[in-house]
């Protein structure tokens, strides 16, 4: 699966010309963007953290457990990286496929691995108190 | 016979980055140990506050904690993800 980190604004139709193909008859993007809260607490702003070489070899694994359950998908990820404010995007996920069942399930998929896997980190600012490197439910170490 | 040397390159993200205030380094590493052994050695359980439970990378692909670093590896510890 192709992936770019960037720390430019993402751009949601560039992401699905990449993925357009003539067998797709549907394209899904998923655009997750920077809340005003979490758990409670008023968000001011995100900082963004890759391990962009790390993140190329996750998003070729990501890519793999797609094809192998939606062999017609073609799916592509963009994340930011660096600060970001209220209302910006900070990952799209754009999914082409025959039909749009697969893609609802192959980019919902995506996003739940992305959360588990993909090395970004997330550092929230508040309102009130220092800012917090904040975990993914779906994070998993192997010694908690 | 003499200990297993090495060096390896440590890449430190997040939280990591900032208890250590680098981006990376390079160690020399004498003997055997395990990655989990590894980042115990750098990261001491009893800090406070206690470093963050992790996943271990070696060469850019997740390895377990057992796994024994090798000569010249890239090495990371993975503090909980928040992409997305």
């Amino acid at each position: 699966m192709e992936i770019v980190i960037q720390a430019e604004p993402l751009d949601a139709r560039l992401l699905e010309q990449r993925v357009s193909h003539p067998s797709c008859g549907a394209i899904l993007s998923f655009v997750g963007l920077v809340r005003d809260h979490h758990a409670g607490r008023r968000v001011t702003g995100l900082d963004y953290q890759a391990y962009p070489a790390m993140c190329q070899r996750v998003a070729g694994i990501i890519g793999g457990e797609i094809h192998e359950r939606w062999p017609g998908a073609r799916a592509a990820l963009a994340h930011r990286v660096g600060s970001l404010t209220i209302g910006e995007a900070s990952i799209v996920i754009a999914v082409a496929a025959p039909h749009r069942a697969e893609a609802y399930a192959a980019s919902r998929y995506c996003i739940d691995r992305v959360k588990a896997i993909l090395p970004v980190w997330k550092r929230e600012h508040y309102v009130d108190g220092e800012p917090r490197w904040v975990s993914n439910a779906e994070f998993t170490p192997e010694d908690s | 016979m003499l200990p297993a040397r090495m060096r390896v390159t440590i890449h430190y993200f997040a939280s990591l980055r900032d208890r250590k205030g680098l981006d990376s380094e390079e160690l020399e590493l004498e003997g055997s140990l395990t990655l989990r052994e590894l980042y115990h050695r750098l990261f001491p359980p009893d800090d406070a506050p206690s470093p963050p439970p992790v996943l271990y990378v070696q060469d850019e692909a997740y390895v377990t904690g057992d796994t024994a670093p090798r000569d010249g590896a890239e090495i990371a510890f993975i503090p909980p993800l928040g992409g997305g």
